[in-house]
């Protein structure tokens, strides 16, 4: 307890709230700008048990605001929930903490869930929240929406059946290529940490019981500095709040490729588990092309294209921008 | 990227106002007067001249 005796005396904390605190379990989807924040506050704020989900792996442009890598990360190609998960256990070892480098699907969410208090969105995309948003109504559990680009951010408590729900924001997806993205305007460090830190703090306040949580979507601009609230009602004829229907979740078929934010690569996820072994892998693509196995993950290099191997299938192609192109790639080098 | 206040030159629908600003496809959030609303449960809605509407757009990054 003496680690957390700053804490503990703040009014409505106490012996008892940090014992709540404690027993709490969270989940952090996405361990980028937001989501190491959010871990890095949550861990020495001494949550009980906390899971962090990601896709990814450290890149170099990702050190201006994803706090808790390194260059020795990027230099390793760490999966970032991996990196993420070594820093934290060194900050506070006390907490039972998990890593699961994987992709968030309608296949794998609910068993990402299962059990915990709280689930925080540090994604970077509509489309997963809408996914997040109904399955936390689905199973009853809180969810903390945040976002950030440039120096705009928000965030908002999405309590399924008391508040608006995601979906009342978004009735649905937007065209592809509508929404800015970090990767079209940029972001300030600033910007992720208000909100990721505004986040956690509300995270808090939900595991302690604590009644006075921000109801309204809260805006910020760090150009003019600017902070609103506004209250967003539940929509009249939104699917969700009203007839309990789980699009998003219940959505069947092959997940379609992914461009990802920020670079100029495409996520391509097989629809059965891949059953060879990297190393395997590896052997039969050095015979084509450059490859290299690090630990947690395969690169391989062929003419001007990339393609970063998980060990569930996954790739990452880099240098293609359009889907079809890196779908023949992956067909051709990794097999379908 | 920020929140836009716009002053409404003259009378329009939410649907010709949306449409002007080349945002009928990404997800925003209307103000007016201290009420929000959805804007596509609200295309048929007058705006009249000299009021002023904030927009708010919803973001993706993190």
């Amino acid at each position: 307890m003496d680690r957390y005796s700053r804490q503990v005396l703040v009014a409505g904390i106490g012996r008892s709230g940090q014992e709540k605190l404690l027993k709490s379990k969270v989940l952090i989807i996405g361990c980028g700008a937001l989501g190491t924040v959010i871990a890095n506050n949550l861990v020495r704020a001494g949550v009980g048990y906390m899971k962090v989900v990601d896709r990814d792996f450290v890149e170099l442009d990702n050190l201006q605001r994803q706090m808790l890598f390194d260059e020795a990360d990027v230099e390793k190609r760490m999966p970032k929930a991996i990196a993420a998960v070594d820093k934290l256990r060194k900050i506070n070892s006390s907490v039972k903490i998990e890593a699961e480098v994987k992709d968030v699907t309608q296949k794998n969410i609910e068993e990402l869930i299962k059990d915990v208090d709280i689930v925080l969105d540090a994604t970077d995309n509509l489309e997963i929240r809408l996914l997040i948003n109904d399955t936390c109504f689905k199973h009853n559990i809180p969810w903390i929406y945040g976002a950030a680009i440039s120096s705009y951010g928000m965030t908002m408590n999405i309590i399924p059946k008391v508040t608006a729900c995601f979906r009342c924001i978004i009735s649905s997806l937007p065209a592809s290529g509508s929404v800015d993205t970090c990767d079209t305007i940029g972001v300030l460090n600033a910007t992720t940490s208000i909100i990721a830190s505004l986040q956690s703090n509300e995270a808090l306040k939900m595991l302690l019981g604590d009644e006075d949580l921000n109801q309204e979507l809260l805006v910020i601009n760090l150009k003019d500095n600017s902070f609103y609230k506004i209250v967003v009602k539940k929509r009249d004829n939104c699917p969700l709040c009203g007839d309990g229907v789980l699009e998003f979740l219940d959505k069947k078929g092959p997940s379609e490729p992914i461009k990802l934010c920020g670079r100029e690569m495409i996520q391509i996820t097989p629809q059965r588990k891949m059953k060879a072994s990297l190393e395997h892998l590896k052997r039969k693509l050095e015979r084509v092309g450059e490859a290299s196995y690090l630990g947690y993950l395969l690169r391989f290099r062929v003419e001007q294209y990339e393609l970063t191997i998980f060990p569930d299938g996954r790739a990452f192609v880099k240098g293609v921008s359009d889907k079809e192109t890196a779908r023949s790639l992956y067909a051709k080098y990794i097999g379908v | 990227m920020s929140t836009e206040k716009i002053e409404v030159k003259e009378d329009k629908t939410i649907k010709e106002l949306v449409g002007e600003m080349s945002l009928s496809s990404a997800p925003i959030l209307l103000e007016l007067d201290g009420e929000i609303f959805y804007p596509d449960e609200n295309y048929d809605r007058k705006i009249q001249a000299g009021n002023r509407l904030t927009v708010i757009p919803i973001i993706a990054g993190g």
